[in-house]
């Protein structure tokens, strides 16, 4: 496990935050960048972007690693890690679409089980982008392809004594759609906003905070 | 030394080669040891166990077209009490256990140790325990299919079904029963009891959930955001990152992380046995009872001829005195007892003394 932090943050240490404005971020093409918010309990991210120009396809191309923890339960036990890029697909006259995919594992350890994650993400951000700030609507995937689930010995005593630790698959996946908004102060420092709804794959039930808020401080070098 | 440098950065490229080679092995060992041996999160029996549809060991009945899991102790010839167990959607599991002993096996056959629990009833009682539809290790049913006139109806069923028993294998015909409801089925009972007060001799209610919208209004109760901070909470939210809600294995194997800490001041010690957590029961009959702003299952109590008698534990909390006295005050007979240093489980933390309330109350 501890082998497998080391290589996720050096990889995390070639890469982004998200939006801010993919589009105009060329002159400072590196952002670090730290965010806390709800999502789904109080979480504290931190990040690095950085950004590329493919001038083939005359695209603006952004890869990404953000390695996050809730508060209450910070450390390795309690972390998701993500590594991901985002690329504009359209953008005409301010107005765009870009789209963001990411991979993320994640751990948690709770009384009756530890479960390690494996997730792939899509984003789409549409939106009106300026130089200085932007707005946009903003609809998310993420489907959770495999997790190891690993029992405790309370769970196994009090509650189920023959639940089965192993690699599991059909774990599901979650919506999220919401608002995202940023500035950028001094050509070097993002400020950004999201606030998204979240919802079951099968349009269910959530079962966690009705809503996710999350706030970003970046700064562009 | 060309020719040796040649070599040696040969030699260094089969090194890099084999080792690139060991990394794809070690990747497809990893990826081919998931592929076969991952198990599905949905299927009964990996994370939660399975329901007496599909485990033949477990003991059940057949009521109005479904199984229920469903056991009973003692001598048919006794008088009958029905045990009901809360949530809505938890099992009797705590019933026939009791703290600080290992929690017995959900098959009968292999349990070690009896008569832990209000089972000891046995002796002067026959004892039935059952779980509702949707609840414990009864069969799931989908969200949004259970309603309280349903449940009525199969506690009406198995009324009848242990009457009609009774009456084949003894020969005595009796045409009521002594009803037993922990916190939820406490209000289900009694719900039951509004509508066909004939069919109940006395009954035993453990803190039950408030009887009436009047009792919900005055119960104490922290709130969701004062308990963000709590470890728990953080456990129960954070793991919703790792699986959705979306199936019923899925949402009763989350459920149970919030089983003894969501409402901290009904005492639960952390301990307490569970078999399983029925979401859409406790969604669905939650909806059906007391989340609704009319609700009352206490408008025909005058019609019931038997008592009651309330059960509470000495450190719950959720109700003060007067908050206490107005929900025994809605059946027209009620006597009120108290476990001390017991919370809302006290039929599990000191079911000895319990048990010892009960025979007093129904000799």
């Amino acid at each position: 496990m501890k082998n497998l932090l080391a290589v996720i943050l050096t990889l995390m240490c070639i890469h982004f935050s998200y939006s801010q404005n993919i589009l105009n971020i060329e002159e400072r093409n590196k952002t670090v960048y730290s965010k806390f918010g709800i999502e789904p309990t109080y979480v504290l991210a931190v990040g690095y972007m950085h950004s590329f120009s493919l001038e083939k396809i005359n695209r603006k191309f952004v890869l990404f690693g953000e390695m996050s923890s809730p508060t209450k339960l910070f450390g390795v036990k309690n972390y998701e890690a993500k590594l991901g890029g985002m690329i504009n697909l359209i953008e005409h006259k301010g107005f765009g679409i870009n789209y963001h995919l990411n991979f993320s594992t994640g751990h948690v350890e709770t009384k009756n089980f530890d479960s390690q994650k494996m997730a792939f993400a899509n984003k789409l951000f549409l939106g009106y982008f300026k130089r200085k700030w932007y707005i946009t609507i903003t609809g998310e995937y993420e489907k959770i392809y495999a997790n190891k689930i690993v029992h405790s010995e309370y769970y196994r005593d009090f509650i189920f004594p023959e639940a089965k630790d192993g690699w599991y698959n059909g774990a599901g996946g979650n919506f999220q759609f919401g608002i995202e908004t940023g500035i950028t102060i001094k050509e070097y420092l993002d400020i950004q906003l999201e606030i998204k709804m979240p919802v079951s794959e099968k349009f269910d039930s959530y079962n966690g905070s009705p809503a996710h808020l999350n706030l970003l401080l970046g700064y562009r070098f | 030394m060309s020719i040796l440098k040649i070599k040696e950065s040969n030699k260094k490229t089969t090194n890099k080669c084999m080792n690139m080679k060991k990394i794809i092995i070690a990747f497809g060992v990893l990826f081919g040891t998931y592929a076969c041996n991952k198990m599905d999160m949905d299927e009964p029996g990996n994370l939660v166990p399975k329901t007496v549809d599909l485990d033949a060991q477990l003991p059940a009945i057949s009521i109005n077209g479904t199984m229920l899991h469903a056991e009973t102790f003692g001598d048919i010839n006794n008088p009958i009490i029905l045990f009901v167990p809360g949530g809505p959607g938890t099992d009797y599991c705590a019933f026939i256990n009791r703290q600080n002993t290992q929690k017995q096996s959900r098959y009968p056959n292999k349990r070690e140790l009896h008569n832990l629990g209000l089972n000891q009833l046995q002796d002067e009682y026959y004892c039935v325990f059952f779980e509702p539809r949707g609840a414990g290790l009864s069969p799931r049913f989908d969200k949004g299919t259970l309603t309280i006139e349903q449940y009525h109806d199969d506690l009406d069923a198995i009324i009848d079904y242990y009457l009609t028993k009774k009456f084949n294998e003894t020969g005595t015909l009796d045409s009521k029963v002594h009803l037993a409801g922990h916190s939820f089925g406490g209000l289900y009972v009694t719900s039951f009891i509004n509508q066909f007060p004939e069919k109940v001799q006395d009954v035993i209610l453990f803190e039950p959930t408030p009887l009436s919208k009047e009792v919900f209004d005055v119960l104490i109760q922290t709130s969701v955001f004062a308990m963000l901070d709590e470890e728990w909470m953080n456990e129960y939210l954070y793991s919703l990152d790792h699986l959705s809600y979306d199936d019923h294995c899925r949402a009763d194997y989350h459920r149970i992380l919030g089983f003894s800490n969501s409402f901290p001041e009904l005492e639960y010690p952390e301990d307490v046995p569970l078999w399983r957590y029925g979401v859409s029961a406790n969604i669905d009959l939650a909806n059906e009872t007391f989340l609704r702003d009319d609700y009352d299952v206490t408008s025909n109590l005058n019609q019931f001829e038997g008592r009651a008698l309330f059960i509470k534990g000495g450190n719950t909390s959720a109700l003060d005195e007067d908050g206490w006295n107005l929900q025994i005050s809605h059946y027209p007979v009620y006597e009120s007892a108290t476990i001390p240093n017991t919370g809302h489980y006290m039929l599990w933390e000191n079911p000895d003394l319990t048990v010892n309330i009960i025979r007093d109350f129904l000799q």
